[in-house]
């Protein structure tokens, strides 16, 4: 216990006027003695707190300080030094780890460090994790709706029903049957086969998968490798791959739980700033969904018999359009999109590659 | 800037000016500790962090040589943000859901988010104090439902409508929505946009109209029609900034096509690219977000007061205007390090252009303050929704 004699000089407020009080503070059985200042006639009743009662001030650089009493009083210093050295005196070993951390450089540093570790881990595994979570409460009707809408709005905006001769259709949908069959013979999830073209060029060669199982084929994929369907089975165990692991659900949930936490870090400043992290992390989980859909892409193949070599070649013919395109100055958003959401196509090849072996 | 307050015959008077003496790199300090403790609690720690936040943001803030105070609980202010998150959560979970539920969040939305607004005012008020004694929110309920409930039905509602009309299209495959129900969402959203300044100014009316502190309350006096201009001077400006930089593509599209041979042309086109990047956010966000922030500010404080106390704001545009440029430039060189230094820059900016003016010694401004148990629930959920309160 410190000794009596060691007091501070300080302001009471009753908490119910504004007029300050001068007041000598000082230590004594556990409890914070207020006394009015000795130099004047009284002002007010001196007064004991016990200490676990009070609320008192962090320790800063700049600022003063407050001392919360129970009822509404408080006491406030009149030099902040003094009230710190003070404190530190009677009050030894009182200051959190937090106030010590925030005071020191060398604390801050740690604390980035390990902040730049933790969130780290909770975006390689704590928010797929969450996510994964998420999506599996959120009943499968709501992926068929959202999916029906998308079709609606797609077939309005940029399709238009397949020019491809229906026993083409019947040969590649059978054929994809018989390989989901074939891998999946405890029963998959539902899926359903939508062919159509784009309304221009842009689409070109492509395929989508949409939540609730409906997986889109462009013609123009189809008439890519002309007389090789093992490759067009390749794409759609792709697009399966998203289907059955609910990608578009999982990336939904992922965008909004990114948006939030950036929103809490970066709180009350411009809604641009916001945005650019959440876009990033969206890119980054966007390319591993693309990497799992992949890896569904080869176990499908494997089922049915079929080399996962055959994308590789898939993908250089894709490589060649782009470059017609380019050439003929068509190069626009489309590449560029691929280009940020899907993982570099020399990867993908060799990831084919190496699964054919 | 006029003062639209009635000023009584006497004695000039006493002119206090706000002082904010919080420091970026401190501010950086705290902010990095409590970042790392919100992460590794998955959230937990954010009242904890918060209430450190406005501590510190309130002990410097200075009024005639005294600091404010805040005493939010973290502890009480957790159950507000859970019951603030899960409100969030069924609210946005619930409009993915058919056309029914998501009317029905909207309708919750509209119904509940007054009453957690006035709650929100009241508790922040209610846990901050000067000169030992806490200020208060008078608002009553009515009043909330009233500023706020016709811009939130406006703007909500008539989606979730329109969204059952799609719904009930046929043989499960949704049909687009009818002309009916876009004319009403056309109709609701120009209504909305055209009352929108008012709309505004009724909740700011709200608000600074029930800031009490003692005995003493607040009132606005700024006039709706002032904050019309506000609105279509900031219309004007963002109209010359369009034509402006309409003009600037126009010359170095003007540019490109004769140095299209070059063998530069990558580099170029990356630099032309950044250099729009750069213009495009300082004149379509930098610059209309300043303008109107300077502009309310100065009209809403400045009409803010009563008879014997009154505020006074003066902030300036274009040095507003080049600390927002600077800000950022730096949270984007930085990778928002900066940030930090961005908030107090900021806030020092606005604080300091205000004045509070008072007609009796300030040492005399004392009354009794009734004692009113704050709910923590609005607090937080203000936050949330990232709706400012604007003190």
């Amino acid at each position: 216990m410190s000794p009596v004699t060691d007091t501070l000089d300080a302001r009471y407020f009753d908490g119910r006027s504004s007029r300050p009080r001068a007041a000598r503070l000082y230590l004594a059985d556990g409890q914070l003695h207020i006394t009015p200042a000795a130099t004047e006639p009284a002002t007010f009743e001196a007064l004991a707190v016990p200490i676990a009662q009070i609320r008192w001030p962090e320790r800063t650089r700049h600022g003063g300080r407050l001392a919360s009493l129970p009822g509404g009083a408080s006491v406030q210093a009149l030099d902040v030094p003094g009230w710190d050295d003070w404190c530190a005196r009677t009050l030894p070993g009182r200051e959190s780890p937090v106030v010590r951390a925030q005071q020191s450089w060398r604390g801050v540093a740690l604390a980035l460090v390990l902040l730049l570790a933790a969130t780290a881990a909770v975006y390689q595994w704590g928010l797929p994790w969450i996510a994964r979570g998420v999506t599996a409460l959120v009943p499968q009707q709501v992926d068929t709706l959202i999916g029906a809408q998308a079709l609606a709005s797609l077939d309005e905006s940029m399709l238009r029903p397949s020019a491809l001769p229906a026993d083409t259709q019947e040969r590649i949908r059978r054929a994809f049957t018989r390989m989901v069959a074939g891998a999946h013979p405890e029963g998959a999830p539902p899926w359903n086969l939508q062919f159509r073209q784009g309304r221009d060029d842009k689409l070109g060669p492509n395929a989508l998968a949409l939540p609730g199982g409906t997986i889109v084929l462009t013609d123009a994929l189809v008439q890519l490798l002309p007389g090789d369907e093992d490759a067009v089975l390749g794409v759609l165990g792709h697009e399966f791959g998203h289907v059955r692991l609910r990608h578009t659900m999982r990336q939904l949930v992922q965008a909004s739980a990114v948006g939030f936490a950036v929103s809490i870090a970066f709180g009350d400043f411009g809604t641009l700033i916001g945005t650019a992290p959440v876009v990033l992390a969206t890119l980054g989980y966007s390319r591993d969904a693309e990497r799992e859909a992949d890896e569904e892409s080869v176990r499908l193949m494997r089922a049915a018999g079929i080399s996962p070599r055959v994308m590789a070649g898939f993908f250089e013919a894709i490589e060649r359009w782009r470059g017609d395109q380019a050439r003929d100055g068509r190069n626009d958003s489309a590449i560029g999109l691929a280009f940020a959401t899907h993982p570099a196509t020399a990867e993908r090849i060799a990831f084919f590659k190496a699964a054919a072996e | 800037m006029t003062m639209a307050i009635d000023t009584p015959a006497g004695p000039p008077p006493e002119r206090h000016p706000i002082g904010f003496t919080a420091s970026g790199s401190e501010y950086f300090r705290i902010w990095i500790v409590n970042l790392l403790l919100i992460v590794v609690t998955l959230g937990l720690y954010l009242p904890w962090a918060k209430v450190r936040k406005l501590q510190y943001f309130h002990a410097n803030t200075w009024v005639d040589g005294d600091a404010l105070g805040f005493h939010g609980e973290p502890a009480k202010m957790l159950r507000g943000t859970l019951i603030a998150a899960a409100f969030l959560i069924v609210y946005s979970v619930g409009s993915h859901f058919s056309g029914w539920a998501a009317l029905l969040a909207a309708l919750a939305f509209v119904g509940l988010w007054p009453a957690l607004f006035r709650a929100s005012m009241r508790f922040r008020l209610a846990n901050t104090s000067w000169r030992g004694l806490r200020f208060r929110f008078t608002g009553d309920t009515a009043g909330a439902y009233g500023a706020l409930m016709p811009p939130l039905a406006l703007a909500l509602l008539p989606f979730a409508v329109a969204g059952l009309t799609v719904e009930s299209g046929e043989g499960g495959r949704p049909a687009a929505p009818s002309p009916a129900a876009t004319g009403l969402i056309g109709l609701c959203m120009l209504v909305f946009f055209v009352g929108l300044p008012f709309f505004l100014w009724k909740l700011r009316r709200y608000q600074h109209g029930h800031y009490a502190y003692g005995g003493l309350q607040t009132r606005l006096d700024a006039d709706v029609g002032v904050v019309y201009g506000v609105f279509i001077k900031l219309i004007g400006l963002t109209l010359a900034v369009m034509v402006l930089a309409g003009l600037g593509v126009g010359l170095l599209i003007g540019i490109g096509a004769i140095g299209r041979q070059g063998p530069g042309m990558g580099v170029a086109m990356v630099a032309t690219l950044m250099i729009f990047a750069i213009g495009g956010v300082l004149l379509f966000n930098i610059l209309p977000k300043s303008y109107l922030q300077v502009r309310l500010q100065n009209l809403l404080w400045s009409t803010t007061g009563n008879e014997v106390l009154l505020f006074d704001s003066r902030l300036k545009l274009g040095p507003f205007l080049r600390l927002q440029l600077k800000n950022y430039l730096l949270i984007f060189l930085t990778l928002g390090l900066y940030w930090p230094f961005a908030v107090i820059g900021t806030r020092r900016a606005q604080l300091e252009a205000v004045t509070l003016e008072t007609r009796t010694p300030l040492d005399e401004l004392t009354r009794a303050a009734g004692e009113e148990d704050p709910s923590a629930a609005g607090d937080m959920a203000a936050d949330l929704f990232g709706l400012d309160i604007g003190m």
